[in-house]
């Protein structure tokens, strides 16, 4: 459905060039629902904004269906307004001179295919319909809530029919427990209507809750690209574990066969992770550090010591010492916290692995 | 059954349309016509001043330069200009701050009054005020003047308005109402917490107005005196009220005898060579008030919170003092020079209020009006302001657009362009455009001596005060509100009639009233384009006072007073907000 190839974008300004794309490649598949995840200024809106055409891109292309709506090569670019797509933005661009029906009405009266009023009309319900604010299309703009702004947005949005629907972070304005509602809705609708979705968010979450397909992005570069639990157990670098939540990292030097010495001590790993010969580092989340007040199991386990247990509800948080290094833990939170001295298991499935100094690359890059 | 929403998609085909021209290329082009008129009305006054005819043509000189430096008359010109615009400036802060610090950092009753008064204050215009002083100061026959020769008798005992420093008082007053303006919102963007700052750590309130708020305040109020300044040195209506005749000239009443001489033929080289000083002047100055602005942003005193600045709380001394001060400008700055003439218009000779004299008051002078002239001025100034206002409006619309919401390139250089004639006096914008319609459009499109070029130069000094507007309208609009209706296939014009124009409609009402108002009382531009075919009701008004029939000119300006109540009406009804920060009267 969009096949981005080798887009490149730099924002001059007086502080200095800022590169906001740099070569990015990209295939978003036909009813996908696509997310592009990363800290601000990772690029991920102005990738979202070029697919629009709101932002003129430096080179590369973009097509979306079989048009190239942009090509550096073809000198082609297809203005925003000719490009027959619909958006959510971050601020919900509600029309505040307009009433709910008139924001909705707007692009099909005005737009590049105008209809006839009779169907204007059932256009607007049906999209009021599917967002559940047929009940309001009187009402002017200035007195929605937040949350009923959002779903107007998304049924003007629908209503022009578009194959495709890019979303800008379309929740952060809501608050918490309005996002998770709204966040269900979003995946339920789209789903029915088949339509493609690229998706903006700094919330990995609310990414991996949406997505069929995630891009992590950072300073302008898509660092990896895939499933969300691909992304989540597989992460190529360092900096994508450490974007989908807390890691802890435990350096290493590889012996004979599997095992590899560490600084908390010997680790068996697996054989899919074909370690090579050197120094690495091993990555492990705090869920998978079991712990247990007996010894449970016949490998990668050592001893250690329980220094804290946070209660956050449903699960405990640990602080253990294991051969003086400081690991975090998460347990479920159905007995007991543990305490004093327990056990402590790596389980070699959930290990992940890096070269040496790849953490280094990651920080020196984020200073750069 | 399939969803209806869920239709196959019908926006398939795409057409780049590559031949006609897009709907921004046109709107650039709008925006480019007045650019490339502005530039062109200030490069002629140069082109003007460094040339002279000779047989074989032209030849490059700087004759006018040397005539215009070697001549004692201009050097006097100078000092009177200095004199004229000092004594402004000072004239205008000394009213100007304290008024606006009562109205935004005490807690004065009824104070929304004053704003209103100081805003209807900047739009009375500058010359019938001019005329009510004379009436009071005159040396002869001036209300004041002769209660005080009741009491003194000798000479000396008379105050002369007719010299710069009186004049510069006069145009002061007028200009006080800018000056509250501008500090006013100095004042209201102070950060309270700084004075918090000092009340919690001892320092009393007089001693934190002079060490905290006056300071902070400072670069506000520099840049505002700089503004001031700015406007005092090209002002031409108190001038030529009360100077002309008397002989006494600053820089805008010698361009003007130039141009218009009693005797001889006009100077345009001398006009332009002396208006090419004062732009070089202007040029200064409005560097300077950036410079001072900018400065004053380093204080970072607007940190963008919403508050209510700390309020002097008033005692029952401190609300008569506060509004004894307030009264006192009003009444010496905007009431006592209108009711002067107006009391003027309804005597035969002006006379001291008395029994005798209010027997004599009658209408002769309204029945002596030249009626069907007056008529003339009224229609041609009645067009005027329907047309100035609306196509301002629309070009600025254009241009800011193109300046806040595009990214083509150079769009900073058409937002300064824009500015322009915000930073030349208006009376150097008049002599151009005198000189371009006269020598260079005569045979081509004989435009002088109708109402069009009046049209003309007033949309193009008027635009800068539109772009200033609209750029600050346009940016307070989320950017989004316009690329939803792009991205939803909505082209730009229609955007911009259905989204962008709806949204701006309560500051284009306001701009377009305000725009009306300024070219009912335009007088410095109309004073050099100006003939009997195109007359407007301020020339009718001051050719009337030229010739010398003081009670008759104060009859017509007593009219052209009330014609302008129901406009007046309208912007206090419509706008009831400040005028926007920066206007140029």
């Amino acid at each position: 459905m969009i096949r981005i190839r080798k887009l490149c974008k730099t924002f001059v300004s007086r502080s200095g060039a800022v590169r906001a794309l740099s070569n990015i490649d990209l295939t978003v598949e036909q009813g996908q629902f696509f997310v592009l995840l990363g800290p601000s200024g990772s690029g991920k809106t102005t990738l979202l904004r070029s697919v629009a055409g709101l932002e003129r891109p430096d080179s590369g292309e973009i097509a979306i269906g079989t048009n190239v709506v942009f090509s550096s090569e073809q000198r082609r670019f297809v203005p925003a307004e000719e490009r027959g797509i619909g958006m959510v933005f971050q601020s919900y661009a509600i029309w505040p001179h307009l009433t709910v029906f008139d924001n909705v009405a707007l692009p099909l009266t005005q737009g590049r295919k105008r209809l006839a009023r009779a169907r204007v009309r059932d256009r607007v319900f049906e999209a009021l319909k599917l967002v559940g604010m047929e009940d309001y299309a009187a009402r002017p703009a200035p007195l929605l809530s937040g949350g009923q702004q959002q779903r107007v947005a998304l049924a003007r949005a629908l209503a022009v029919n578009p194959e495709l629907l890019l979303m800008d972070e379309p929740l952060s304005n809501l608050d918490a427990r309005l996002r998770e509602e709204v966040r269900v809705k979003i995946k339920a609708l789209t789903r029915e209507l088949g339509v493609t979705v690229l998706y903006v968010t700094h919330d990995q979450v609310e990414a991996m809750t949406l997505a069929d397909s995630i891009a992590v992005m950072a300073d302008g570069d898509i660092l990896q690209a895939g499933e969300p639990d691909e992304l989540y157990r597989r992460p190529t670098s360092p900096r994508v574990a450490e974007f989908f939540g807390a890691i802890n990292w435990i350096a290493g030097q590889t012996l004979e066969g599997s095992r590899v010495e560490t600084e908390i001590g010997i680790l068996e790993l697996n054989a899919h992770h074909a370690p090579g010969s050197g120094r690495m580092i091993i990555g492990v989340r705090p869920e998978d550090v079991k712990l247990s007040p007996a010894p449970a199991h016949p490998t990668n386990e050592l001893a250690g010591k329980i220094l804290s247990a946070s209660f956050t509800g449903g699960e405990f948080l640990y602080e253990v010492e294991v051969n003086g290094k400081l690991l975090l833990a998460r347990a479920m939170s159905d007995s007991e916290a543990l305490k004093g001295s327990v056990f402590v298991h790596f389980p070699c499935a959930r290990m992940t692995l890096f070269p040496e100094g790849a953490i280094e690359r990651t920080k020196e890059g984020e200073n750069g | 059954m399939s969803h209806p929403l869920n239709a196959p998609n019908r926006y398939h085909s795409i057409n780049t349309r590559c031949f006609l021209p897009t709907q921004r290329s046109v709107l650039i082009a709008i925006a480019l016509i007045p650019a490339a008129a502005i530039v062109g009305l200030l490069v002629i006054p140069i082109w003007v001043s460094v040339r002279v005819e000779t047989d074989a043509g032209f030849a490059f000189s700087l004759h006018a330069y040397r005539a215009l430096f070697s001549d004692p008359f201009s050097y006097r010109t100078l000092f009177n200009t200095a004199v004229f615009s000092a004594v402004a400036t000072l004239t205008a802060l000394s009213f100007g701050v304290p008024s606006a610090w009562i109205v935004e950092r005490t807690t004065l009753p009824r104070k929304g009054l004053v704003f209103t008064l100081m805003t209807t204050g900047l739009l009375i215009p500058g010359f019938l005020s001019a005329m009510g002083w004379v009436f009071l100061l005159h040396p002869r026959i001036g209300l004041v003047n002769a209660a005080l020769g009741l009491v003194v008798a000798a000479d000396w005992a008379r105050i002369n308005i007719a010299t710069p420093a009186g004049m510069g008082f006069v145009q002061g007053l007028g200009l006080a109402p800018l000056a509250f303006i501008m500090t006013a919102a100095t004042f209201r963007s102070a950060n309270p917490e700084l004075e918090e700052a000092a009340a919690v750590h001892g320092i009393g309130s007089a001693r934190s107005l002079l060490r905290v708020t006056l300071p902070l305040a400072l670069p506000g109020i520099l840049a505002a005196a700089i503004y001031v300044l700015t406007i005092g040195l090209a002002a031409f209506e108190v001038p030529a009220v009360i100077g002309l005749s008397n002989r006494v000239f600053t820089f805008s009443t010698y361009l003007y005898t130039q141009v218009h001489p009693q005797e001889g033929a006009p100077r345009y080289d001398l006009a332009a060579a002396f208006g090419v000083f004062v732009m070089a002047l202007s040029g200064i100055l409005s560097w300077l008030y950036f410079r001072v602005l900018k400065e004053g942003h380093r204080f970072a005193v607007v940190t963008g919170r919403s508050y209510r600045p700390r309020q002097v709380e008033l005692t029952r001394g401190g609300v008569r003092a506060a509004w004894g001060f307030l009264g006192f400008y009003l009444i010496i700055g905007q009431l006592l020079p209108l009711a002067t003439l107006i009391w003027s218009s309804l005597l035969r000779y002006f006379q001291l209020p008395s029994a005798a004299a209010f027997a004599n008051v009658s209408l002769v002078n309204y029945r002596g009006l030249p009626w069907p002239y007056l008529i003339d001025g009224l229609k041609n100034t009645a067009f005027l302001m329907a047309a100035v206002s609306t196509l301002v409006l629309g070009l600025s619309l254009a241009i800011s657009w193109i300046v806040v919401r595009s990214k083509a390139r150079g769009r900073f250089l058409l937002d300064a362009v824009a500015f322009l004639p915000h930073a030349v006096p208006g009376i150097i914008f008049a002599l151009s455009a005198a000189y371009v319609a006269l020598f260079l459009l005569r045979d081509v499109v004989p435009i002088y001596g109708t109402v069009f070029l009046l049209l003309a130069v007033y949309v193009l000094e008027r635009t800068s005060f539109g772009t200033r507007m609209l750029n600050n309208a346009i940016a307070q609009i989320h950017p989004e509100l316009e690329e939803a209706g792009q991205v939803m296939g909505i082209s730009l014009f229609r955007r911009m009639g259905k989204i962008l124009a709806p949204l701006l409609l309560p500051a284009c009402v306001n701009g377009w009233l305000w725009i009306a108002l300024l070219t009912y009382r335009e007088l410095t531009i109309a004073s050099l384009l100006v003939t009997p075919a195109n007359v407007t009701l301020p020339m009718v008004i001051w050719g009337l006072w030229q010739s010398g029939s003081f009670t008759r000119a104060a009859a017509a300006a007593a009219m052209g007073l009330f014609f302008m109540l129901p406009f007046l009406f309208f912007y206090w009804y419509f706008g009831r907000r400040l005028a926007p920060e920066g206007l140029r009267t």
